[in-house]
């Protein structure tokens, strides 16, 4: 099985309903970024959040994000995510819940603690490293069936 | 240049070289509630707080790391306050892609110095430690001084000198080195030789000088010991593994030995310390049962029957007994050192449910003295006969969230009869109760 068909399966078997209405080519889009794009990562974790519609495009997504506040209007469309950034982004976006330091200082610090504890995420090179498009997917699959498994 | 500029500019010039050297900044502040019940005291109650920072070079290990401690006790009265310096460290690494010597990691500043099984030593000390790295195999050269470590961080107390120390505000000075190999055998079993040493540095003032033939209680000798550890562990059978190891301890104490030319018909003379510490553990991981895991351990710790004393107390030509530097954490309630002592542990680790964050623990403890003699635990008679007692210790801990977790411990100890002396407190059920809240940002 190749590796673009083993990610499309993980996403089948993980992700709601909502998500396998986005549009092919975005997803696709993410999974040949070596080091994700904000907008495309930000539209696959607002659609999949039913935050904006499926059919929309990356830069909405990135200008509906500054609005909702979870990311700096200064950090371009293009910029390279950051594990922590991600991090922040799928509990704020997923409404996933923390702990006490999350509760009190949402930020990308807690937001990295709370993904590492649950076994989320790789954290083998720190909170710094540049996140790929695939990562983007695996970490929001991740999440999501954590947030599943606590219904 | 004026002080504060002088500062400003070694400030700067320390930011300028090491700032952009580093990759991702990290601190911490975890804080510790614990309430506790005993049967030797009241209730107690204390705050902890640890502090760390982490500053990394590289993705090798190296970097600034910092850890500290404030510690305050409420109950019982009379309060108390202390604080302490645990790690403050400064590590180089130099990868070498070479097939043989794969990296040279430096280390310098405070760390804890401890021996392959954690029971000889396991204590802070200001020094060095240089690891060589190989493909199958690692060196550890390691050497410090536990003279600046604030005494309420330390447990050595090896000799006479150093219980008479106890009310001062550092640890009994001492160099450690110690020299550690390790390498991997048959693919998967872990073998570990190590040469510790010690060395007593209190001044000699405070020492009985040798060849006295008049007897000080209070006062004794330095006390000088060297440890060789061969440790093997790994893979037993199925889910079964092992952890095996064997310690010879040698040394030299101060001894009261008879001598006909005295005028006391006694005389202090300086005699070798030959003893033993052996040990073994096994464990089984039993998944399908409560996702367990199940422990037998078994540690012997050689005695000295002549002994009067635990504490510099051997009266014939060698002391038998074995002293580690440190002591360690036998029982909740009941824990003696080891020295002179085999200690028996069943023990059970347990998810009852898979849906509650909550793991349990449970152990049966059993003590026993090698041979008739001291025993290094307050109150135990050293008439008694061999079997000291036996502990269950149960624990549990509840993960609420992420950062927020409790804990309830407890045990009961039954001495065996003669242990203590007969119609104390002690002589009967001794239990311990605590429960503590932890918050780590």
């Amino acid at each position: 099985m190749s590796k673009r068909t083993a990610i499309w399966a993980l996403l089948l078997m993980v992700i709601a309903v909502p998500l396998m209405a986005q549009s092919n080519d975005r997803v696709d889009e993410l999974l040949e970024q070596d080091v994700a794009r904000l907008d495309s990562t930000l539209y696959l974790l607002l659609t999949s959040a039913q935050k904006v519609p499926d059919d929309t495009d990356a830069l909405v997504a990135y200008e509906t994000a500054v609005k909702m506040g979870i990311v700096s209007s200064g950090l371009e469309p293009d910029s390279p995510v950051a594990l922590d950034v991600l991090c922040f982004l799928v509990m704020k976006t997923q409404s996933i819940p923390g702990g006490v330091g999350w509760m009190l200082f949402p930020s990308h610090r807690y937001a990295y603690k709370e993904l590492s504890f649950k076994d989320v995420i790789n954290t083998s090179a720190g909170p710094d490293r540049y996140v790929s498009g695939e990562d983007v997917i695996r970490t929001l699959s991740g999440a999501l069936a954590l947030k599943e498994g606590q219904k | 240049m004026s002080q504060p500029n002088r500062f400003a500019t070694l400030l700067l010039a320390w930011s300028l070289v090491f700032v952009p050297l580093s990759f991702a900044i990290d601190f911490g502040v975890s804080s510790t509630s614990s309430l506790g019940l005993s049967s030797s005291a009241d209730f107690s109650l204390s705050e902890r707080v640890d502090g760390s920072f982490q500053m990394p070079f590289d993705q090798n290990g190296g970097g600034l790391d910092i850890r500290a401690n404030v510690q305050t006790s409420l109950l019982p009265s009379p309060a108390s306050f202390s604080y302490g310096l645990d790690t403050a460290t400064l590590t180089f690494v130099y990868q070498k892609p070479e097939v043989d010597l794969l990296s040279v990691k430096w280390t310098l500043g405070r760390f804890s110095l401890s021996d392959p099984t954690g029971l000889v030593v396991n204590h802070p000390v200001d020094g060095t430690k240089l690891v060589f790295q190989f493909k199958d195999a690692a060196l550890t050269l390691v050497g410090g001084y536990t003279g600046w470590i604030p005494r309420a961080s330390s447990g050595v107390t090896l000799s006479l000198v150093d219980q008479a120390s106890a009310a001062e505000e550092f640890a009994s000075p001492r160099f450690i080195g110690s020299l550690e190999g390790t390498t991997t055998v048959f693919q998967a079993h872990a073998l570990t030789v190590s040469a510790l040493a010690q060395q007593d540095l209190n001044p000699r003032s405070s020492f009985v000088p040798e060849w006295s033939t008049v007897f000080s209680g209070e006062k004794g000798g330095t006390l000088d010991s060297q440890y060789l550890t061969l440790k093997a562990s790994g893979p037993l059978v199925g889910p079964v593994t092992y952890d095996l190891f064997g310690t010879f301890g040698a040394g030299s104490t101060l001894s009261w030995l008879e001598a006909a030319g005295s005028s006391t018909g006694y005389q202090y003379e300086y005699r070798p310390i030959l003893s033993s510490l052996v040990g073994g553990t096994l464990w089984v991981s039993v998944p399908t049962f409560l996702a367990s895991t199940l422990n037998v351990r078994v540690l012997a710790a050689s005695g000295d029957p002549d002994a009067t004393s635990t504490t510099e107390g051997n009266t014939e030509d060698s002391s038998l007994l074995f002293l580690p530097i440190t002591a360690g954490s036998l029982g909740t309630v009941f824990n003696p050192a080891l020295s002179n002592l085999i200690f028996y542990e069943i023990g059970a680790n347990l998810i009852p449910m898979d849906s509650l964050p909550l793991s349990v623990d449970v152990k049966l403890l059993g003590f026993q003295r090698a041979v008739e003699g001291v025993v290094n635990a307050p109150g135990v008679l050293r008439s008694g006969g061999l079997w000291l007692g036996q502990e269950l210790d149960l624990g549990l801990n509840y993960q609420v969230l992420s950062d927020l977790s409790v804990s309830v411990s407890g045990g009961a100890f039954l001495p065996a009869e003669g242990t203590f002396t007969p119609d104390t407190p002690d002589a009967g059920l001794q239990y311990a109760l605590n429960t503590s809240v932890n918050l780590s940002f």
